[in-house]
């Protein structure tokens, strides 16, 4: 309530202002360090009136009535707002802008000068992604920063992607860890992405080490906008609607085509034709199952925000509604959030604030990965001469026939639940700052967080379908979880004799997770109408109900970080932490980590300064240390029993229990040991700035499920501290930024270079960390085995197809082979790696890397006048995929639709040396995991272009608007790529086991947005 | 307030956060909530009872006991595979991959069941306090269904490493195999245990417990496989001397849900409850029409088996074309395709029966097929027997056959033979005696591991039976077609399945491939 009255206020003096007379207002601008700084361009906020300071910097404007305000903008500099409703003459100071080493960068526990810094920190401001169509800033991180590499793995409403920092650090999980506003928990979905300040991607062991226990794979800061101290209100609203369509649509055979190709199949194997493919019923093209699933997606973001602080306090409140449509039907994803926090300075030396942040999330995601329900996989499968409606209006079905597939009208499927999968979220910490004298302040941080997800799904009966559903389902659950962190830290710093400047934070920090779920279905209801869906209304004879507690674990730690700098130019930073973990036993439970790093600033040696003029600052670093991660199931200490595995006796079930995976004792800390060197420098009076870095990070005593004989069972295997896994690799960031008169423009590029290696597993080849095996064609795709990157693609080398039966008469590779004999013309042709004349399972070989050796990002921005624009490209290199869907679309033997490239088969000599024969019976195994599946996956993608232009003295009957700014941009834009599937995008499909597999996932969107910012 | 203040302020305010550090209490200190370990299982008899019934649920496993390993009766004439699981047809014609899927996992569910026996028959002895008649009951089930799960593995795999008490307390699963002899003799003494301590029968509400009556026809066929036949006849007088295991009134009660629960035919059965766990045979048997998916078929070869008067056995073995079945509530429009026999000219017109359009064959494997009253689809209540006493009968006489020669297993034959209403027959010879137990015991994964010793012991040449193409009925539209062509079976290599890869890598050399994998 009074903040409302406090928002009236506000505006009613805003429109006071109006009525003033004009005025002269005059001053100089400087820099931090005082310098005078000329060329700023200096205007009245939200109008064209301004000028530019001179060569001392100094300026005289006149202002109209109702100003209120200038801004100050320069090139390498933040852009300052300064209130000049109280008076006539201004001394400004303008910082240093984002990219130049003089900046102020987010570290752990603080923050330090970029100059100072002596890890790998990449910095991305929140202003150079806002207003993109995305839920959650990890998406807009792409491309952004070198070493991170965001990995989408579903274009689904909602979808969360993927981040890694400098490579896939573990088998186990290897996402970093995220931290927003000090508290390590959340994910970047709670947060709206227009609510973001900075995100800052802490990547060497010892700018991570201060958040050990969980940084093993770097840490990703996040900082969202807060009101400062001393600033009248702001308040900006901001509003955008987009339009999503695929980028893509595989071409697959049409009705006719299809008929006379399955009769091929037959015919080739000498049986007979299956009735349904002389029915012309089946030859009458009548649906484009792609086209009539995934259709067009919208997005709408509607947020605000409310920004302020006087001498003694800051606050900010903002909040966002976000909502969006996927591009396949009843697909969606829904936001509402409210962030606010504060800060106070009391009694001198105390400071006390606190952050909240509550989200609630709607959404349903289609199921894209199975071969079964799989939506876009069914699309691609099902067959073209059934119609989506039947002509009484029921679903078309498969049912007919089994050469019409198992499968299920993927409309019907994605269409008919109904799921509402809600989440909400809280995420807040209070923290008490005392400066206890000079230097020396202790600070305590208490933060929760929670997490509650209730999913409802209904099904409809539908007993036409050939998987059908005899009675309407509900199934209900609930899923909570909860996190409380406390954290004491003590910071002290002073310089001693003028040059030896020392900081040192220690604390101790302890944080606890634990959580529940239930959740129950009945099946069977009378009246389906969505009113009377409650389960009580289904049929207490089908019904199930289950729930459990989760296992507590937490997390203990002590820490120091030491800063020590000898007259600003020789850096040394040194961390050691002790980390205790619930996930081991008793005499397992701490590790001991430490961390090194030091700095040299060249640029500020005299022997430099006065020899080298056109480079600004030049700085060399380099750091070595350890970090634990222990990302792993609890409990593996201890052999668990499994309720659930129940039988039946007589006519009663009985409740059976077992082993469900074996214990062991041992198991501790994994360990990430990196090493890197840097160069930082800026040249041209800081336009050019840029990073160049080397690491090595060897993942050591990677817990692994133990190599064990399948002779225990289907139990659960507990990890063991055993295998070795190294990334190293180079990365470079470069920017630069300029201004030619009225034509501001930045472009930057960033890119790393990525080498991943299984230096050490099981000690042999054939043992292996294998994947899950996907498809009707029980591919396995994917293995991690010692001497190639994690989770490599695996199996068979081919050459050609065979083109008459001399070639396989003389083919040494099947000399000796029991199968030769069913092996015919316009068959694969397997290479025999082993020389025994038999294609059998030991010529599997390593078929390509799906992890790429080139992950960059190219980002500019232009303005000129009232127009901005932005392009952000993302780009990755040196990467195979494998087309898994691509052997669905052509095997012979599979019942269902296949890709118009099967037009191009094998049907005589000649005709192909790449799509097999259509065989039913497939004696050579032709669609068996080979190379004949894996393609380039290079691609280069414009995957954001905004053009906006900015209104500024906007008049309505005298009065003065605020500033508006419209645009328009486009998500998505294209991408140039090889690869043939929906996208080069396909992400992780079994953890860190599987990557790069083309399952028919969840396309991704290209998405047109116009949208409308108001500032006041 | 002045700057004095401040510093005991500071001091006062310090205290307060160091009374309330430790709010995350002992954060290391976590109990496994929610989760049972072998340190709190196996407290009571009620944990025994949980622990028995957890060996058995490895019987519905869909790739397993509860439909996978039928795949193999595919390999033998009665059967042929129908559907898109690769595997399944690489087996059927007799040239399985190490890698296939079909092949591992029989393998480690086989395994899983003697896992879970292992753990009871470590920890059940050690239960401080529990009725003694279930205590040793427990144990009997725990050592019957290790061994069941040895027998499986060693039909099917020949030689199998043996994973027991010991190797399991000292997590050593890397084990070579041992011969078939050795494999045998550990499947012997379980079972000679489980007969020992199981009851004789069961009461009504703890039927589907294995009891002696399995044990010792269990070891009936173990002494089969092994070539004891002095010892078969011992075990399997056993069991089909004693009234408790007596041959159902009909054949047909075997397969019928309602007639399956107290009939003492079943020794050793899946026994499923419709939304409390199953086993799925009933769904791969089951034509897609009717809601199941259809995999396996039976052939014109296994039909023409039947004599002309064995109509219970057969229609209660066999559906074919124009057969209906009680509660299939499905009406499905008769196409063009299908308007053969007695569909003819009934274009459009709907029907519950079966068409030709559901089967390559022209026939269905009924055994596993029964629908709900309430017409709400397939009942998932069918139980699976995995042992009758007709099996034991059989067995009996084919010990008596082959070492008295022909008419000394007449009596028995004639048991199984009266009760299928066929006349008896005398002097029956080894001939006779596979007859009656291929149609007797048609589709229950019996057939080719009949064969399959037959012919290690040239008393049947499985060469003249694979070389004879699986064909498809001869009336139309399938004008007996060649479904499978004839098939070519490989000695010594086709006797067993190959080891899976897998385990053959993750064992370094230990455990080998089997001959010619």
């Amino acid at each position: 309530m009074k903040k409302k009255k406090g928002l009236l206020l506000m505006l009613s003096l805003l429109f006071a202002c109006a009525m003033y007379a004009q005025k002269t207002v005059t001053g100089t601008v400087s820099d931090s360090t005082g310098a005078k700084l000329q060329g700023v361009s200096i205007y009245v906020a939200g109008t064209s009136t301004g000028t530019a300071s001179g060569l001392d910097g100094t300026f005289s404007l006149s202002v109209p009535s109702g100003a209120t305000r200038l801004e100050f903008s320069l090139v390498g500099f933040q852009t300052k707002t300064v209130d000049i409703s109280s008076g006539t003459s201004f001394d400004v100071t303008l910082s240093a802008a984002a990219g130049a080493l003089t900046d102020v960068v987010v570290v752990g526990y603080g923050t330090q000068r970029k100059r100072d810094v002596t890890g790998t920190i990449s910095s991305v401001k929140g202003d150079d992604f806002k207003n993109l169509p995305v839920s959650n800033a990890a998406q807009a991180l792409q491309g952004r920063a070198a070493g991170v590499n965001i990995v989408r793995s579903d274009g689904s409403p909602g979808s969360v992607p993927t981040i890694r920092i400098r490579g896939t650090g573990t088998i186990n999980s290897a996402d970093p860890l995220v931290v927003i506003d000090g508290v390590p928990a959340g994910s970047l979905n709670d947060v709206n992405p227009n609510d973001i300040a900075s995100i800052e991607v802490l990547k060497d062991a010892s700018s991570s080490a201060i958040y050990g226990t969980r940084a093993a794979n770097g840490v990703v800061l996040v900082t969202t906008k807060k009101g400062n101290f001393g600033e009248q209100l702001k308040v900006s609203l901001n509003g955008y609607t987009g339009s999503s369509k695929a980028i893509k649509y595989l071409d697959v055979l049409t009705a006719p085509d299809l008929a006379t190709l399955k009769k091929e199949a037959f015919t080739n194997d000498g049986l007979l034709v299956s009735g349904i493919w002389n029915d012309p019923n089946y030859a009458t093209q009548r649906t484009d199952w792609q086209r009539a699933l995934i259709g067009t997606g919208k997005t709408k973001n509607v947020d605000f925000a409310v920004r302020g602080g006087n001498e003694k306090s800051t606050y900010s409140f903002s909040g966002n509604y976000y909502d969006e449509k996927g591009m396949i039907v009843n697909t969606y994803f829904k936001r509402y959030s409210a962030r606010i926090n504060s800060e106070h300075k009391f009694l001198k030396i105390f400071k006390l604030g606190e952050n909240f942040l509550y989200s609630t999330t709607n959404g349903n995601s289609t199921d894209t990965r199975s071969t079964q329900t799989g939506t876009v996989w069914s699309a691609l499968r099902f067959n073209p001469a059934i119609p989506v409606y039947n002509e009484d209006g029921s679903w078309g079905t498969s049912k007919a026939d089994n050469e019409l597939g198992d499968i299920n009208n993927p409309v019907f499927t994605a269409a008919s639940p109904d799921v509402r999968n809600r989440t909400n979220n809280l995420l807040t910490n209070a923290y008490l700052q005392v400066d206890i004298v000079k230097g020396l302040s202790v600070k305590a941080n208490i933060g929760y967080s929670s997490s509650t997800f209730r999913g409802y799904t209904f099904n409809p009966a539908e007993p036409n379908q050939t998987r059908s559903i005899p009675l309407a389902s509900l199934s209900q659950g609930q899923n909570e979880s909860s996190s409380l962190l406390e954290e004491y830290t003590l910071t002290y710093s002073n310089v001693f004799a003028k040059s030896h400047s020392v900081n040192f934070t220690g604390g101790y920090s302890a944080q606890n997770f634990e959580g529940s779920y239930f959740n129950a279905w009945r099946n069977g209801y009378d009246d389906p109408s969505d009113p009377l869906r409650n389960l009580n209304n289904g049929n207490p004879a089908y019904q199930f109900n289950n729930g459990s507690r989760n296992i507590k674990s937490g997390l203990a730690s002590y820490f120091g970080r030491l800063n020590y700098g000898y007259k600003n130019r020789y850096l040394l930073t040194v961390t050691m932490r002790a980390d205790g973990s619930s996930k081991f036993p008793k005499n397992k439970q701490w590790g001991y980590f430490p961390a090194f790093s030091a700095g040299w600033r060249i640029s500020d040696e005299d022997f430099f300064k006065n020899s080298v003029s056109f480079i600004n600052e030049l700085k060399l670093s380099g750091g070595w240390g350890q970090l634990g991660n222990q990302a792993v199931p609890d409990l593996q200490y201890l052999a668990i029993l499994g309720t659930g595995l129940n039988y039946n006796f007589g006519n009663s079930p009985a409740q059976g229990a077992g082993v469900i995976s074996l214990s062991n004792p041992a198991i501790t800390w994994e360990r990430a040991e990196m090493t890197n060197i840097s160069l930082e420098f800026a040249l041209l009076q800081n336009r050019l700035t840029g990073t160049l870095t080397w690491f090595n990070k060897n993942t050591k005593d990677m817990l692994i499920p133990y190599s064990i004989v399948e002779t225990y069972g289907i139990a659960g295997i507990p990890n063991q501290n055993i295998g070795t896994l190294n990334n190293k690799g180079i990365e470079a960031e470069l920017n630069y930024q300029n201004r030619v008169g009225e034509f501001t423009y930045s472009i930057g590029a960033n890119a790393s270079f990525i080498k991943n290696k299984v230096t050490l597993l099981y000690g042999d080849e054939k043992n292996y960390i294998g994947s899950a095996i996907y498809g009707r064609q029980l591919l396995e795709t994917s293995r991690t085995y010692e001497g190639q990157p994690i989770s490599s693609f695996y199996g068979f080398k081919t050459n050609g197809l065979y083109q008459n039966q001399k070639e396989i008469d003389d083919d040494a590779n099947i000399a000796n082979d029991g199968n030769k004999a069913n092996i015919k013309p316009g068959d694969v042709r397997f290479v025999d790696q082993n020389g025994d004349g038999v294609i059998n399972d030991q010529d599997r070989v390593y078929l390509g890397n799906p992890n790429p050796k080139v992950v960059y990002g190219i980002n500019g921005s232009a303005g000129f006048k009232h127009f901005d624009l932005s392009f952000s490209f993302a780009g990755v290199s040196g990467v195979s995929l494998y087309n898994a869907d691509r052997v669905a679309g052509l095997d012979a033997t599979g019942v269902f639709n296949w890709y118009e490239e099967q037009l191009n088969r094998w049907h005589g000599e000649g005709t192909s040396n790449t799509v097999p024969r259509l065989t039913r019976r497939n004696p050579n195994n032709n669609y068996r995991s080979s190379d004949m599946w894996i393609e380039d996956g290079s691609y280069l993608a414009l995957k954001n272009i905004t053009l906006g232009y900015t209104f500024s003295n906007l008049k309505v009957s005298g009065f003065q608007l605020p500033q508006a700014r419209i645009y328009v941009s486009c998500f998505n834009a294209f991408y140039l790529t090889g690869y043939n599937g929906f996208t080069p995008e396909l992400g992780y499909t079994d953890g860190n086991r599987q990557r790069g597999v083309d399952v028919a996932q969840y396309p991704s969107a290209r998405t047109f947005t116009v949208g409308a910012s108001l500032n006041f | 307030m002045k700057p004095k203040y401040y510093l005991p302020l500071a001091a006062g305010i310090i205290s307060v956060a160091v009374i309330m550090a430790g709010c995350v209490k002992q954060p290391l200190d976590t109990a496994p909530v929610g989760n049972y370990t072998t340190q709190n299982f196996w407290r009571d008899q009620t944990d025994v009872l949980a622990g028995i019934a957890g060996i058995y649920n490895i019987m519905f496993q869909e790739d397993g006991v509860g439909h996978g390993n039928y795949v193999f009766e595919d390999q033998s004439d009665d059967i042929s595979v129908d559907g898109d699981h690769a595997d399944y047809w690489r087996i059927e014609s007799f040239n399985p991959l190490a890698s296939d899927y079909q092949i591992r996992t029989t393998w480690i569910f086989a395994y899983e069941q003697i896992a879970r026996a292992n753990n009871a028959i470590i920890y059940v002895p050690q239960v401080p306090v529990m009725d003694e008649a279930i205590r040793n009951r427990s144990l009997g089930e725990a050592y019957f269904l290790r061994a069941h799960a040895y027998y499986t593995l060693q039909t099917i795999y020949g030689e199998v490493p043996l994973i027991l008490e010991e190797n399991v307390l000292n997590g050593e699963y890397n084990q070579p195999k041992k011969t078939e002899e050795e494999v045998r003799v550990q499947i012997e003494a379980d079972l000679l245990k489980a007969a020992d301590l199981l009851p004789e029968t069961y009461g009504g509400e703890d039927k589907g417990r294995v009891h002696k009556g399995a044990a010792w026809a269990l070891l009936t066929k173990l002494y089969m496989t092994w070539e004891k036949l002095d010892k078969a006849q011992e075990y399997g007088q056993k069991v089909i001397t004693n009234a408790n295991y007596a041959l159902a009134p009909e054949y047909s009660d075997n397969f019928i849900v309602d007639k399956q629960i107290n009939n003492s035919e079943i020794l050793f059965g899946i026994w499923s409850k419709d939304g409390f766990g199953s086993a799925v045979a009933n769904i791969y048997f089951t034509n897609r029409a009717w809601g199941g998916w259809g995999f396996h078929h039976p052939t014109q070869n296994f039909v023409d088996a039947f004599e002309a008067g064995d109509t219970k056995r057969k229609e209660a073995t066999v559906l074919a074309v124009g057969d209906s079945i009680p509660n299939q509530n499905q009406m499905i429009e008769i196409s063009d395709k299908d308007a053969y026999q007695m569909f003819a000219g009934k274009e459009g017109q709907l029907t519950g029966r079966m068409l030709p359009s559901q089967s390559p064959t022209g026939y269905s494997i009924r055994k596993y097929t029964g629908f709900k009253a309430d017409g709400s689809g397939l009942d998932f209540s069918i139980k699976q027997p995995l042992l009758r006493t007709a099996d034991i009968y059989l067995l009996v006489a084919e010990a008596k056959i082959r070492t008295s020669g022909p008419g000394a297993g007449d009596a028995e034959i004639n048991v199984v033979r009266k009760r299928a209403g066929l006349g008896e027959i005398s002097g029956a010879t080894f001939t006779d005696l596979v007859h009656e137990r291929r149609v007797e015991l048609g589709g229950e994964n019996v057939r080719h591991f009949d064969l399959l010793r037959w012919d290690k012991k040239q008393l049947v040449n499985l060469d003249t039976i694979v070389n004879k193409p699986k064909a498809a009925s001869p009336l139309q539209p399938y004008n007996g077609t060649v479904i499978v062509p004839a098939r070519t079976f490989t000695r010594p290599k086709n006797y067993y399945q190959p080891i899976p890869q897998s385990i053959v890598d993750q064992s370094k050399g230990i455990i080998t491939q089997n001959p010619n994998y």
